[in-house]
């Protein structure tokens, strides 16, 4: 791990009881870099979420692997270690501000509470003039004011303001932001994602954006990974992977979004079948049944993820029929020399 | 899919007025909104969380009463409909809402769900009911496999298809659709799209779409009612709408929807993103335009301060806009 890497998953297996959610996942992500985790219900993204933080819970845990927050595995630590991590090192906002927020105590109290976690040394006069410094960071205007307002006090936008407020208490490298902005009007999404964007630049944190909108995360990220059961089943530069996708599931999903200046005669095309369900996942690529483009080879072995082009960025996909172009491709190279 | 102007609107609201006060004086959530919706044609209502869009959608469906205006469905002022008369009307006018596992009795099969509308309309008897719900089922891609199940052995997708599937079983003439793709993965959703406009071409069905993601309402809407804060701000054909809005709101609303073309775009000439700052007041001012406070270009124009504009202060074929200065802001060019 260089020391330019924040966040690195490998090979990570998670299970509820028998049932394998996430299935051999690896992941990196920079100082800075802005990434994001897209797939459907079910695809295991939010357990993703969940285990990176050592948040799964009764009955979830990981099977496998390793989480290492700067050059820390956290996956073994033990509870009161772990505390130390996480919230400091690494911190996350939920999709639901209103839930996610003490209903009987102020904003500013829920924010101090945040502070004194990791830096117990600071006053009082400390602690709250680091709030308002947080809440200046993230847009929300007369902080001052606020910091004596309580939730109900806040619109969702701004409750959603106050989360990342709390989650960079501590000067995080790293935070975690699953579905942030699912519950909010497209105007104020726009609002929230610039929050996150200043982040970034201005105080070099690295970003992991879950979520099921493509087009949030063709605007917002540098990279993408793409999940189906369990898996990165793509992953490359965001630019790149949105103009050419080369997973038949990043494809579907792709053709399935009423774009806009889409021919509004023709009807979309959608995905038949529904995703598999992990307890009993069928043999080879998980895929496989709902995909227009399978064959024989596809129902034997899963394949693992494979560059895709010639390329630089890190462009890969886990199908066999990259596989195959890619074959193909060195042939053709092969012959020009 | 575009309709005849002379025939009779299927559903016509005029100068509907909603407040939840019983002062006679209270705040208007609706305040004067119109619009016809035709056979055949779908409507689009957008709008950002609070601009009356669920308040809208309930009011049609006569779920409590409207302070002021008229709704009328074919020759049927639904406002002075009550009791008996109302009921028998019902079955002409359907809703689906946006959540699947809400919305459907959790105890009752697939067939029995779809069933239950034709049952309480007294919609024939017990035989050709069977039949009927049997057949619309089918249509909607749901076998006989399914019809003994129970919601919760259903996906999503299928809810959603169940849920339709009530709506259209009383063979209505309009369906409020709230929300109905919004719960769902977008595979699922391009899909149920899909069998909501073969049953609206089939049917002849008219819909009234309400929808936060724009791009869905761009692709699936023939005309677009934009609210703010109780009022229509602007209307017209999604198609003009959506290329030459005049409205500073709905210039704003289109540009934050994201994009995910925008990964790819490399130029300039991609529409850039205007930022709103603030968020929707609670209420209209007492006076003056109501997006005033957040208007990108208003400059401090006392006109829009001291002056509520006219619903079609611009109004050329069929596209208005309630705005002093339209077609001032542009999204293209560049981030605002």
């Amino acid at each position: 791990m260089t020391i330019d890497t924040v966040l690195e998953v490998t090979d990570l297996h998670v299970a509820y009881g028998q049932t394998e959610i996430v299935r051999g996942l690896d992941l990196r992500i920079g100082r800075g870099e802005k990434v994001g985790v897209v797939g459907e219900s079910g695809s295991g993204k939010s357990t993703l979420a969940l285990a990176v933080l050592g948040l799964l819970g009764r009955g979830g845990r990981i099977s496998a692997g390793r989480v290492s927050v700067l050059s820390t595995d956290i996956a073994r630590l033990p509870q009161r270690r772990l505390d130390a991590v996480r919230g400091k090192d690494l911190s996350l906002v939920f999709q639901d501000p209103l839930t996610s927020l003490d209903p009987v105590k102020t904003i500013g109290a829920q924010i101090r509470e945040a502070i004194r976690t990791h830096q117990r040394r600071l006053t009082r006069s400390q602690q709250d003039a680091r709030a308002v410094e947080l809440l200046t960071a993230v847009g929300v205007a007369e902080p001052a004011h606020r910091l004596g307002q309580y939730p109900h006090e806040f619109s969702g936008g701004m409750r959603q303001r106050v989360l990342i407020a709390i989650a960079i208490a501590n000067n995080p490298a790293v935070v975690i932001a699953d579905e942030p902005t699912t519950a909010l009007d497209v105007t104020t999404q726009a609002q929230v994602m610039e929050v996150f964007d200043g982040l970034v630049r201005d105080l070099g944190i690295s970003v992991v954006l879950i979520t099921h909108d493509l087009g949030v995360v063709a605007e917002f990220c540098d990279r993408v990974n793409v999940m189906y059961a369990g898996r990165i089943v793509e992953t490359g530069p965001t630019g790149e992977l949105f103009s050419h996708p080369a997973h038949p599931y990043t494809q579907a999903l792709l053709a399935s979004l009423p774009l806009p200046g889409r021919d509004r005669s023709a009807p979309l095309r959608w995905i038949p079948g529904a995703p598999p369900s992990l307890a009993t996942l069928p043999p080879g690529c998980p895929y496989a049944p709902r995909c227009a483009a399978a064959h024989e080879t596809c129902r034997t072995g899963e394949p693992a993820l494979a560059t895709v082009g010639t390329r630089p960025g890190g462009h890969s996909a886990a199908c066999v029929l990259v596989d195959e172009n890619r074959q193909a491709l060195d042939t053709e190279e092969s012959n020009d020399d | 899919m575009m309709t005849d102007t002379a025939t009779r609107p299927v559903l016509s609201v005029h100068g509907l007025k909603k407040s939840y006060s019983s002062r006679s004086d209270g705040y208007a959530v609706l305040d004067g909104i119109s619009f016809d919706v035709h056979r055949g044609e779908t409507l689009g209502v957008v709008g950002e969380s609070g601009c009356g869009k669920s308040t809208l959608a309930r009011a049609i469906m006569r779920l409590g009463d409207v302070t002021a205006g008229s709704i009328t469905l074919g020759d049927e002022e639904l406002t002075e409909a009550a009791g008996g008369r109302l009921r028998r009307l019902r079955h002409r006018f359907q809703m689906v809402f946006q959540d699947p596992f809400g919305s459907l009795d959790p105890r009752m099969t697939v067939l029995q769900l779809v069933e239950q509308p034709l049952a309480v309309h007294q919609l024939g008897d017990r035989t050709e009911r069977h039949a009927r719900a049997i057949e619309i089922l089918s249509q909607l891609g749901l076998d006989e496999s399914f019809h003994d199940r129970v919601p919760s052995r259903l996906s999503g997708g299928q809810r959603q298809r169940v849920a339709i599937a009530r709506a259209l079983v009383t063979r209505p003439e309009l369906i409020v659709l709230d929300e109905p793709v919004s719960a769902l993965d977008v595979s699922v959703q391009a899909q149920v799209l899909n069998l909501l406009r073969e049953e609206q071409e089939r049917l002849d069905l008219a819909y009234i779409f309400i929808v936060h993601d724009l791009s869905v309402a761009e692709y699936f809407c023939d005309r677009i009612v934009v609210l703010y804060l109780g009022r229509v701000v602007e209307s017209g054909t999604a198609q003009e709408l959506f290329s030459n809005p005049q409205h500073p709101y709905t210039v704003s609303l289109f540009s934050a929807a994201p994009d995910p073309r925008r990964a790819v775009s490399t130029d300039d000439s991609a529409p850039g993103r205007i930022v709103l700052h603030g968020e929707p007041q609670a209420r209209r001012p007492e006076q003056g335009c109501p997006f005033a406070s957040r208007c990108p270009v208003r400059h401090d124009r006392p006109l829009c301060v001291e002056k509520a504009p006219a619903p079609d202060a611009y109004s050329v074929d069929g596209h208005n806009a309630a705005c002093h200065f339209p077609g001032e802001l542009k999204a293209a060019g560049g981030r605002g």
